[in-house]
């Protein structure tokens, strides 16, 4: 039954439908692949095979009965745990929420249970999403599938990991600058940031509300199309939440391709990545060039100051956010205290993190007397220039291609972490402000065994050609 | 340097973030260096508007009277409870 870990969705729903196996025979399997290599991924912080199991076994029945849901129905998958799933835990991989248990679903959870899809588990993760190798994870290591001395990025490493690991169908991750598509680029998966508000993130911790977005990871294209088209839909319990245009993204996979502008970009050249994404990305552009794609290459605004833009807006959003987190109403409570100010202090400071400190107290400062001025205001004009240009670029051009990360999966506690940390956002950090889609595919490895990647960005609710052309990729090289 | 040992502290306390000893100095030069690539967001100009075009068509959902979580749901949550509350110290001297 192994080789059942190598399907699509779209074939496992075939044989599901045509009773070639079961879904608690193909949940089974996963749970045993976890089984088998978690100790050395380490991929979940929370595993729930008897919900699992239940849930496959009413996904048996409804099949049975004629009632099955659709494509996702007996599919296993996981979450990122910052994803709240009724009577389960949600860490966010901290000591303060260790032991909290959600009283609710977020919608795309909801969502999923409602197609009949499995829930495995629970995901590691930087700590409130900040990170970028999951290091940062205060309650568990997380591995490269590839090579266990790597990390698996960031922040939803353990998404990344458990899908590249094939212990899990799909996951879903958010991504606020990044952190479900270099991930999913140092694992060797798809990785897909839809267009701001397609995904609802009701019941999404959030760390950078105008930022965050919910995304899918997946072996191939075509899953992450099939996962998409069951969750979007206008969800009124996120005020930001949109109806999509084109929902329809199986079909759009279907279509044939016409021939594509292409925009590579200037700024992001030879000596600022790795060699062999370099040439990744060359082979990728040869490829497209081949499908009778016009490659140009362009400008993107203001490369440096769109890292400084999202570090500011990100860390100030987020300053905000955790505000909440306070030893009263739920989580973590510091025993030590003799009155209200000193709880409060005294939780959070034994709470968090170091990496989560420095960005809610950089935050606070960023939105602090004159600073607030000189930089959140004057990110905020930034982010919206940054906006404008790439709306303008994104009308001559159908994609933007550029590597996902500058570098392949780095090494676990290396010294070269903090600056690698400060560059791993460099590609990726541009759809995330202007809020258009973004999807990191997989590319082959490198000659160390290491994943290689590139992403393509769209304009908005583009994820259908953005989709298809990830899927030409994926054809040409095999 | 942009950031003292005081500063640290004085945003430590706007945070309500308690810190460890040596934790101040830290935090210092780690600031420092957010601080210094921060400061490119000065070189170069900037668009007019600071408002998203997202936000601006978002639409509110009409307000609807929910039934909320279950009292003791809530309370299950809660790190301390007495009775049918949560529990805090004193804020307000006798």
């Amino acid at each position: 039954m192994s080789d059942l870990l190598n399907r699509t969705i779209l074939a496992h729903h075939s044989a599901l439908e045509a009773r070639e196996y079961s879904a608690v025979e193909l949940t089974q399997v996963y749970l045993d692949q976890i089984a088998m290599r978690e100790s050395e991924v380490g991929a979940f912080l929370t595993l729930d095979a008897e919900g699992a199991l239940r849930a496959a076994e009413e996904s048996d029945r409804r099949r049975l009965a004629g009632k099955a849901r659709g494509m996702l129905d007996g599919i296993p998958f996981s979450l990122k745990d910052n994803i709240a799933v009724k009577d389960m835990r949600l860490t966010c991989a901290s000591r303060l929420l260790r032991d909290y248990v959600s009283p609710y679903d977020a919608t795309v959870a909801l969502r999923l249970k409602q197609a009949g899809a499995v829930l495995l588990g629970k995901n590691n993760m930087d700590e409130f999403a900040m990170g970028s190798s999951t290091e940062y994870s205060a309650l568990g290591v997380t591995r490269n599938p590839w090579d266990p001395s790597c990390v698996p990025g960031g922040s939803s490493g353990g998404s990344a990991a458990a899908v590249a690991a094939k212990e899990s169908v799909f996951s879903l991750g958010s991504d606020t600058g990044g952190s479900v598509r270099q991930p999913a680029a140092f694992c060797g998966v798809y990785g897909l940031k839809p267009t701001y508000g397609v995904l609802s993130r009701y019941g999404v911790v959030a760390m950078a509300s105008s930022l965050d977005c919910v995304g899918v990871l997946t072996e191939t294209a075509q899953d992450c199309a099939a996962v998409l088209e069951c969750l979007v839909g206008k969800d009124l319990c996120d005020a930001t939440s949109v109806e999509h245009p084109q929902p329809d993204f199986l079909k759009a996979m279907r279509a044939p391709l016409r021939a594509l502008r292409v925009a590579t970009v200037s700024s992001i050249s030879e000596e600022l990545v790795d060699a062999d994404v370099w040439q990744a990305l060359q082979s990728a552009a040869e490829i497209l060039r081949d499908a009778g794609a016009v490659i140009e290459t362009v400008e993107l605004p203001v490369p440096k100051q769109a890292l400084a833009a999202y570090s500011v807006l990100a860390a100030a959003e987020a300053s905000s956010n955790l505000a909440r987190y306070d030893g009263v109403h739920y989580g973590m409570r510091s025993e030590d205290y003799t009155s209200l100010a000193e709880l409060y202090a005294n939780t959070r400071g034994k709470g968090f993190g170091d990496e989560v400190k420095r960005r809610i107290l950089f935050g606070t400062d960023m939105l602090l007397g004159e600073n607030r001025a000189r930089f959140y205001v004057r990110a905020q004009h930034i982010r919206e220039r940054i906006r404008c240009e790439m709306k303008e670029l994104l009308s001559k051009y159908d994609l933007i291609l550029t590597p996902t990360s500058p570098t392949v999966a780095f090494a676990r506690g290396s010294s070269a972490s903090q600056e690698r940390l400060a560059c791993a956002d460099m590609c990726t950090v541009y759809a995330s402000l202007a809020g258009v889609p973004a999807v990191s595919v997989p590319f082959g490895k490198n000659e160390n065994g290491l994943p290689l990647a590139v992403q393509l960005t769209g304009r908005a609710f583009s994820e259908g050609l953005l989709l298809r052309t990830a899927k030409l990729l994926e054809e040409a090289l095999g | 340097m942009v950031y003292s040992v005081k500063r640290i502290e004085a945003l430590a306390a706007v945070a309500r973030i308690s810190l460890r000893p040596g934790e101040a100095e830290r935090l210092c030069r780690e600031l420092d260096t957010m601080y210094a690539r921060a400061e490119v967001l000065q070189d170069t100009a900037a668009g007019e508007n600071p408002f998203l075009e997202t936000v601006l068509l978002s639409e509110l959902r009409e307000d609807r009277a929910q039934p909320p979580l279950p009292r003791e749901t809530v309370l299950r949550m809660a790190p301390a409870t007495r009775d049918r509350y949560l529990t805090v110290p004193r804020a307000v001297e006798e």
